[in-house]
């Protein structure tokens, strides 16, 4: 019940958010210097046809009335024509949606596999040698651009020892497993830093508690007091750290999506740039946004149930 | 740009930690060596010094004219006497290009970070201190801001402001300030309940000198720290927009565009494209080392 109240009440939070980012995505192509409808023609296109765009997308009306237009053609599924495809905009994102989704998930998995592992050796003796590698190792992790990193392993890994393909999506689970592991850990090694760091914090934090000396006092072994009292308390805040680098994970898809050539949400984005395709900016802007929102909330509901004392908050 | 930050632990934290008769982290506080304390500090401000020094000697230093093409000496090899670090596909001097692409991201990723840390850090602490609806409306602003995939975001802004160093300028800006008034907001409402501040209030200090006497002062240098690991994201966020053509116009030298351009050639030329991949490393890693070093000055303290 408790639970419940807490979804809800975290729903209703992120209404106004939602519509926020709407107004930005919004406002988007009226950041644009000029007539928009102009722009995304390009300097060819014919007064009628340049006209005819600008009609087509509101541009006459007033600010207000076109926004409350686009807010009503998004409630009804409408995200817009893509001017390129000549298809509708919300359509062509869900349609490469799944290939994104995959990286997503997948990158979040390598990131929990190499970082919760890393962050315990280094918390397991603070400033001992293996603390201080694991440390100087993330430091310079964090500074690696990520299509750098993937160009790298396309070349020395993918292309020299030709274990994994340098492109493409796959075929089937397995398919896609070893097709996207080069493209997720590279997006991973942007994450895994930052989760290292503050996961080691709260291991570090935990271990300090009153409740783990209880433990120790009562005799418990070292090993089992890490792992049943230490580490679970530690994994609430960095499931939000995770939660919260969502933004991250989602830009980096972005760029790694277009250096592995995999056709997804991301590469729709930058071809959309090229086209000057605005409908597909906008789109894909709008979307991925509630991507993160929707996860952020996710990450809050399974930390509460994690530990319940996040619901009283 | 987030929220975790890479705060080491406190001073309070390792006190605790080497009193308590337990394995786990009670040694090795002692004896924290080129990671721990200054180590980091001086190690960053020394990669960092070296290379603002060679980006602004970079006129002086630079064997070639960066942007200059020579069809008869396209991609040479590393090593020869004219061409240290070999030449493009153009013909254009490696080394030259390195060394002004060098030069332009950090000062532009150094000009980026100015704006949104005096405007973010000034609307945070104003908001923070006054609370109130502006308090409200920060906060809601901040939300819908960081409900965005940052790079999606900026990618969007720079592509609708059409391509050029003040796009990039004003996109970062656009979307950064949100984190330091988010940080500068957090403290000043911190502050903002200590008894000498309600003590200077109640004694009749105007509210503007309570600001920049008092709140200031006590949360400046948590922004500073931030700002210095924010310039790894900003630096990556060039770079990357570099490598993807949105990013300094060509053919004015940018690590980003050098990787782009070096990626056909990463089979025969490879120092094409991993050296300026490298540049980007060092570059980052002297400002996380900066950052690291003083946040654990500034927490010791």
């Amino acid at each position: 019940m408790v639970y419940a109240r807490f979804l809800v009440r975290r729903l209703l939070q992120a209404i106004p958010v939602v519509f926020g980012v709407t107004i930005v995505v919004f406002l988007l192509i009226h950041l644009v210097p000029g007539d928009p409808a102009r722009t995304a023609l390009g300097t060819h296109a014919t007064p009628q046809a340049v006209a005819q765009l600008h009609h087509l997308w509101g541009l006459d009306k007033s600010l207000p009335e076109q926004y409350w237009l686009f807010l009503k053609r998004l409630l009804g599924g409408d995200l817009g024509t893509s001017l390129r495809f000549q298809q509708p905009a919300g359509h062509l994102v869900l349609e490469r949606m799944p290939v994104t989704l995959w990286l997503l998930c997948y990158a979040t998995v390598l990131t929990c596999l190499i970082a919760v592992p890393a962050a315990l050796l280094a918390a397991s003796r603070q400033g001992a040698l293996r603390d201080r590698i694991v440390r100087l190792l993330s430091v310079t992790a964090l500074g690696i651009p990520g299509f750098w990193l993937g160009l790298m392993l396309i070349e020395y890994i993918a292309v020299e020892t030709g274990i994994f393909p340098s492109s493409g999506y796959g075929s089937g689970f397995l398919g896609h497993l070893e097709s996207l592991f080069l493209p997720s850990l590279t997006i991973a090694a942007g994450i895994v830093p930052l989760v290292v760091r503050s996961l080691r914090a709260e291991t570090l934090k935990v271990a300090d508690a009153d409740f783990v000396t209880t433990a120790r006092a009562k005799g418990l072994t070292e090993r089992r007091i890490r792992l049943r009292h230490v580490l679970r308390n530690a994994l609430a805040p960095s499931i939000t750290v995770l939660a919260v680098n969502v933004s991250f994970l989602v830009g980096g898809t972005l760029v790694i999506e277009q250096v592995f050539s995999l056709g997804g949400v991301g590469s729709l984005m930058l071809q959309g740039i090229d086209a000057r395709d605005f409908p597909i900016v906008q789109a894909v802007t709008l979307i991925l946004a509630l991507v993160v929102v929707g996860v952020n909330i996710f990450g809050d509901l399974v930390q509460a149930l994690i530990d319940p004392r996040v619901e009283v908050r | 740009m987030n929220a975790v930050g890479g705060m080491p632990p406190s001073a309070a934290e390792i006190d605790v930690e080497s009193r308590t008769p337990m394995r786990f982290g009670a040694v090795g506080n002692l004896t924290r060596g080129a990671l721990g304390g200054n180590g980091s500090l001086l190690a960053g401000l020394i990669i960092l010094g070296t290379l603002i020094a060679l980006g602004l000697l970079a006129p002086v230093i630079a064997p070639d004219d960066p942007v200059k093409q020579d069809i008869n000496n396209i991609l040479v090899s590393p090593g020869n006497a004219s061409h240290l670090l070999g030449s493009d596909q153009l013909g254009r001097d490696t080394l030259s290009r390195l060394l002004y692409a060098i030069r332009n991201d950090i000062l532009i990723a150094l000009g980026a970070i100015i704006l949104p840390f005096l405007i973010g850090t000034l609307v945070g602490v104003l908001a923070g201190y006054r609370g109130g609806w502006v308090d409200s409306l920060l906060v809601g602003i901040v939300d819908v801001i960081i409900a965005f995939p940052i790079l999606v975001l900026l990618i969007a802004l720079v592509f609708v402001l059409g391509p050029g160093v003040r796009t990039i300028i004003i996109a970062v800006a656009a979307i950064d300030w949100v984190v330091y008034a988010r940080l500068a907001r957090t403290s000043a409402r911190r502050e903002a309940a200590m008894e000498y501040v309600i003590a200077a209030q109640v004694g009749g200090v105007p509210t503007r000198r309570v600001i920049v006497r008092h709140i200031i002062p006590n949360l400046i240098s948590q922004s500073v720290v931030y700002a210095m690991s924010d310039a790894v994201l900003v630096i990556l966020f060039i770079t990357t927009l570099g490598f993807l053509g949105l990013g300094i116009p060509p053919p004015a030298p940018d690590l980003g565009t050098m990787i782009a351009e070096g990626q056909a050639y990463l089979n025969s030329q490879w120092w094409l494209a991993v050296i300026p991949g490298a540049a980007i490393v060092v570059t980052a890693l002297g400002l996380s080392l900066i950052a690291d070093g003083l946040a654990q000055k500034l927490d010791a303290r």
